[in-house]
């Protein structure tokens, strides 16, 4: 307990009464009962006499109860949370804004102006909240093992506040995103079984969190796990989504607006906009539908057709929620090579043309993806001259990518097509590209160095 | 990924009760001697004439579960390691009881268990004031060398490197060089070859500081292979590394799994340095000894020895060795050595014009290194 000591000795002196009041109108706005404040520190009776300015509460209950009431030692004693209070939630508010707005080097600066600044008599959940929307800065900036150390720390100390779900998904999406699948999925699962005990599991994060561990399941192998992730995330948040809820908000709106009633559609607008954030929920939803869609594809024996559906409701989805040029990309790929699988070649072709405007947006990893599934294409319809130039595009964007599992895959998946074309060389080289991307190193026995 | 003990004399507790105390002590000479069923039976006997857990007891279980898994039943020394973890007295025996726990069911490949097993214990070890030990660090690397083997390599590489950062704090050379070796290990497994040869250095200089020699032999062994793999390769400051390595293990009890590899890696570094004869001479032993034993210890020796007769100017002989790797690799499961393996015999193929093996080899390459066959 680290406590200014001029605050200890006001803590003993202030009237007991005003203090008790200003006790009283914390955990009221806290929403707390007098046993939820004090929890197994004190009495409810004994809480009930300090509010009454009976009794003084001694400094370490002082301290639980301003913990618990999302308060300050300070604010209890004093009355007031002083100029620097306001400061750092308005401080955090911008790094907030500038992480959404996507620029997170100045997120990660003002966030980490409000830690540097705070101190043990601030509010917790402030500090709290600046760790996370930090940590995320890093996470957006694609320093992921600095990110993981500090979500690591944030998510140890067990959920404190409302930031705590979305440090954890963070923490389980960068553990993903850096290769470690098992890792994600003890975290995520940690985290899933708390979502399902507080009656979470059909919200945003529940959604955010059911992709991350779906595709961790899928990585190690368990897809059948993953589809089920997916299909009760989508099953759960269908009916419940913002989005729709929005959507009838504002059709009531308009009803009553056409009778004539701008009160009650007044408000009624009013509340369909605060149901802010629904289109970044609903393009969650819409990610996981796609990503039902490419598990079907997977496995020995895969779904086409009901790949394809999915991948096409999901492709409406998106349309309506606006997708990320990659997210939108993916769920093409897929649906390109669920229509392969089913024969529909031309079709197929003309769903990954409608990609073309994209390609300056998306990274260079899926722009390989959607000329190796070209090449497929082509190579199913015995185009060998398309083949090796949808090739030659796939091999320029993979030359572009660092060493990865992804590419690996993709260099491998090239390897065959050209096996299967009669191009030798090309697919020689293209699995002993595969190999290194799975990050075997070429030196050391070779004689000659290969190109 | 191995773990790195630099070697703990499981025995020598003082519990007031000689007898016994003398009879563990035999157990655990017969256990160095490679008498590992004499061992078990002392050790069992001490262990029975026990009435309660004590530290005898969880000295006397340690030595127990060695013995039982050098006869190859892990299944039983993971039986009694858990019991000791269970019910030994919390000391730091019982970690290290916690910490072989943890390698055996690695072993057994049970990954998300023996996570499982040494979390747990990491918990405990908060509690009770004995995570600043070097009996911890050792638990950590040994937790993440698991992580490692499940596939989190970057955890498993951060989490060594954080306990290379607390033994640092701590001021335990010997916790801190068990720590940089295995996070040298994985960086060498990720491909990520100056950042474990700076970390194998690091270790080396911390564990010659300590007179720990077993220790650094292996160390020089595993740095001169580091330089080896390095773009470009600095095949004589390896050559100079691994010769010390080699002078050290001659009169050392290494176990043979590790001197099969030295020789391996001490034949290509003479090979590269143009010293054929050499290269044939330190393979003698590794191919004598066949594939029965230690599979990719001997088709690596094959490929050495292709590579010779390559250079000799004996194609013929040097594709004779290859397919006889490539026999060796085919029937046995896939892992990164192996990937490996087949990576450079696809070079090798090709050097010796034979596109379709090349091709083979590099796709097998891929596969054993963790691709998936496409549909």
């Amino acid at each position: 307990m680290d406590i200014d000591p001029d605050l200890a000795y006001l803590s003993r002196t202030v009237d007991a009464a005003v203090l008790g009041a200003r006790i009283k109108a914390a955990r009221v706005a806290a929403g707390l009962t007098q046993s939820e404040l004090v929890g197994e520190h004190a009495s409810a009776a004994y809480l009930s006499r300090i509010e009454a300015g009976a009794r003084r509460p001694e400094l370490r209950l002082l301290v639980e109860i301003a913990r618990r009431a999302n308060t300050t030692v300070e604010q209890l004693v004093r009355g007031f949370g002083g100029e620097k209070q306001i400061e750092l939630r308005l401080t955090l508010h911008r790094a907030r804004f500038a992480l959404e707005c996507g620029d997170p080097a100045q997120a990660l600066e003002l966030a980490g102006s409000v830690v540097d600044q705070s101190s043990s008599s601030d509010v917790p959940a402030v500090v709290e909240d600046a760790q996370v929307v930090y940590a995320l800065a890093l996470e957006a900036l694609g320093r992921l093992d600095d990110a993981i150390i500090s979500l690591e720390d944030i998510v140890a100390a067990g959920p404190r506040n409302r930031s705590w779900v979305g440090a954890s998904v963070a923490l389980a999406r960068c553990h993903l995103e850096v290769g470690d699948a098992g890792r994600a999925i003890t975290v995520g699962e940690a985290l899933a079984d708390h979502l399902a005990k507080v009656d979470l599991s059909a919200t945003r994060p529940a959604l955010e969190l059911a992709r991350v561990l779906a595709r961790a399941h899928a990585e190690r192998g368990r897809r059948d796990r993953a589809i089920e992730i997916c299909a009760d995330a989508v099953k759960a948040v269908g009916d419940g989504l913002m989005s729709t809820r929005a959507a009838a908000y504002r059709a009531a709106s308009a009803a009553e607006a056409e009778r004539g009633r701008l009160a009650p559609a007044l408000i009624l607008a009013e509340q369909a906009h605060e149901l802010a954030g629904a289109a970044e929920e609903a393009r969650v939803y819409a990610a996981v539908q796609s990503q039902l869609g490419v598990l079907l594809l997977g496995g020995d024996t895969p779904d086409a057709e009901k790949a394809r559906t999915t991948l096409e409701a999901a492709a409406t989805a998106y349309q309506t929620a606006g997708a990320h040029p990659a997210e939108l990309a993916d769920n093409h790929v897929a649906l390109a090579r669920a229509l392969l699988l089913e024969g529909q070649r031309a079709r197929a072709l003309e769903v990954l043309d409608e990609l073309s405007g994209l390609a300056p947006e998306l990274p260079r990893l899926t722009v390989a993806e959607v000329a190796v599934t070209r090449a497929q294409a082509h190579a199913a319809a015995g185009d060998a001259a398309a083949t090796v130039a949808a090739f030659a595009e796939a091999a320029s964007a993979l030359e572009d990518v660092q060493t990865d599992r992804r590419a690996a895959q993709l260099w491998f998946e090239l390897g065959a097509v050209l096996d299967g074309a009669g191009e030798r060389d090309k697919a020689s080289d293209a699995y002993r590209r595969a190999a290194v991307s799975t990050g075997l190193t070429l030196s050391g026995v070779h004689t000659l160095q290969r190109r | 990924v191995e773990e790195t003990s630099g070697g703990d004399g499981a025995a020598s507790v003082c519990d007031g009760n000689d007898g016994l105390q003398q009879r563990l002590d035999l157990a655990e000479l017969s256990l160095n001697a490679g008498a590992a069923e004499s061992a078990l039976g002392e050790a069992e006997a001490v262990v029975d004439a026990l009435e309660r857990p004590s530290a005898l007891w969880t000295a006397a279980q340690l030595v127990r579960a060695s013995a039982l898994a050098a006869l190859g039943r892990t299944h039983e020394a993971v039986d009694a390691l858990r019991q000791t973890v269970a019910l030994g007295p919390h000391d730091r025996k019982w970690v290290h009881a916690a910490t072989l726990l943890v390698s055996y069911v690695r072993e057994i490949g049970d990954f998300d268990a023996s996570i499982a097993a040494g979390e747990e214990v990491i918990d405990d070890l908060r509690r009770d004031g004995l995570a600043h030990t070097d009996e911890a660090v050792q638990l950590r690397v040994t937790i993440a060398a698991t992580y490692f083997e499940r596939g989190d390599v970057h955890h498993a590489t951060r989490m060594c490197r954080r306990a290379a950062e607390q033994a640092e704090r701590d001021g335990s050379e010997r916790a801190c060089a068990a720590a940089y070796w295995n996070t040298s290990i994985m960086e060498g497994r990720l491909g990520h070859l100056s950042s474990a040869i700076e970390l194998a250095q690091h270790a080396l200089a911390l564990v010659e500081s300590q007179h720990e020699h077993m220790w650094a032999t292996q160390l020089r062994s595993q740095l001169g292979a580091f330089l080896l793999r390095l773009s470009p390769p600095d095949p004589t400051t390896a050559l100079e590394v691994l010769e010390r390595a080699s002078r050290d293990y001659a009169y050392s009890r290494a176990p043979s799994a590790d001197l099969g590899h030295h020789r391996v890696t001490l034949a290509q570094a003479r090979l590269m340095t143009g010293d054929p004869d050499g290269a044939l001479a330190a393979l003698t032993d590794v191919l004598a000894a066949g594939p029965q034993n230690q599979p990719i210890v001997y088709a690596g020796g094959l490929v050495v020895q292709g590579r010779v007769l390559a250079r000799a100017g004996d194609p013929a002989g040097a594709r004779r060795a290859y397919v006889g790797a490539i026999t060796v690799l085919t029937g046995i499961g896939a892992d990164r050595r192996t990937a490996q393996l087949w990576l450079d015999l696809g070079g090798l193929l090709a050097d010796l014009g034979d596109a379709e093996g090349a091709t083979d080899a590099y796709r097998r390459a891929a596969v054993a290194g963790g691709v998936q066959l496409p549909r």
